[in-house]
């Protein structure tokens, strides 16, 4: 399977054009991991997107917690990566480590900023996709608390 | 009411600055006014909204509700906006926001929106990024509370955690941040 091919399996790129997968696959870097390779660690600002192409990533947290390493989830196929880091050049909450051998591309958030320059439509339905994904990301956090929260008043 | 480029710089200078003239025009051309009633609510918790709201006007209340109390989690005056997530990617409303004064409103509807983005490419994309840019900061504020808590949680039983004060006073602070409410402290 090409890299298009790859990146049209994700849910969230299927509805790009050939062509603007083609400039986006222009614009990533893929690379090869190999088990227990941190990929986004917590200690240092991330400023790369990555897409996980093959393999299984492990989400843990560490930083300012006393129980030490905190395993939250594992992510597969398809998974996004470091939307944060496009966004906004700050440490990453989690982190997130190959767990076996690991296929991602990623885009740096320089190469992002070109796009916007020499592009107009790619990067604006690159970034709806952002959005799209952060939308769901805050709806999610939004509901596990006031289930919670709701729950507590009952 | 309506709204010249100048009074809407003035009211609204986060999205202002991302319009040239043209754009401004048009944005505002985009822009439906609506006049809300004391009492009346702009969205429902869990209802379906397309929309960002600009309050021009007035003064509202965001709240969630269960069967037996009302969590509030702010005021909204004007010059504040609320829907960003609506307007990013239509669906339920994270909170039902209720008129507390009588409200005029911008409201501008994700096709309106989507609408700008052939003539105005720049200008919706950078709007698009701010509003990213604004439910970052409130995932990572929330992130880091959740995870800074995480410890205390698990030190609570669950017979105690029901009538537990800080607990509660702990999950209504992040929802709070998480609306916008508590924008000094993001």
């Amino acid at each position: 399977m090409n890299f298009i091919e790859l990146l049209q399996s994700v849910p969230l790129f299927s509805e790009m054009t050939n062509e603007e997968l083609r400039t986006l696959e222009q614009s990533m870097v893929i690379e090869d991991y190999p088990d227990g390779h941190q990929i986004v660690s917590e200690e240092h600002i991330n400023d790369r997107f990555y897409v996980l192409l093959e393999g299984e990533v492990e989400i843990t947290h560490e930083k300012d917690t006393e129980r030490g390493l905190q395993r939250l989830s594992t992510m597969g196929a398809g998974s996004l990566i470091g939307l944060h880091g496009l966004i906004g050049h700050n440490r990453p909450i989690v982190s997130c480590r190959a767990n076996g051998s690991v296929k991602a591309a990623y885009l740096p958030s320089s190469a992002f900023n070109l796009l916007y320059q020499y592009n107009t439509r790619l990067p604006h339905h690159f970034q709806t996709i952002v959005a799209k994904q952060l939308a769901a990301d805050y709806r999610n956090i939004v509901g596990e608390l006031r289930e919670m929260m709701l729950e507590d008043n009952d | 009411m309506a709204m010249t480029p100048a009074s809407f710089k003035d009211e609204f200078p986060a999205i202002a600055e991302h319009c040239g003239p043209g754009g401004l025009d048009d944005l505002l051309a985009a822009l439906q006014i609506r006049n809300i009633q004391v009492g009346q609510a702009v969205t429902t918790d869990g209802e379906y909204c397309d929309s960002l709201f600009l309050v021009a006007r007035g003064k509202l209340v965001s709240q969630i509700t269960s069967d037996n109390e009302t969590i509030r989690l702010g005021s909204l005056i004007k010059g504040d906006i609320f829907g960003e997530v609506n307007i990013l990617d239509p669906g339920p409303s994270t909170s039902t926001v209720i008129a507390t004064e009588d409200c005029t409103l911008l409201v501008l509807s994700h096709n309106a929106f989507r609408k700008l983005d052939k003539p105005h490419p720049v200008m919706t994309g950078n709007i698009l990024r701010m509003m990213c840019s604004i439910m970052v900061d409130r995932c990572r504020v929330a992130d880091k509370l959740l995870f800074s808590k995480y410890a205390y949680i698990e030190g609570i039983t669950d017979s105690e955690s029901s009538q537990h004060p800080r607990l509660l006073q702990w999950g209504r602070d992040i929802l709070q941040k998480l609306h916008g409410h508590a924008g000094s402290q993001l």
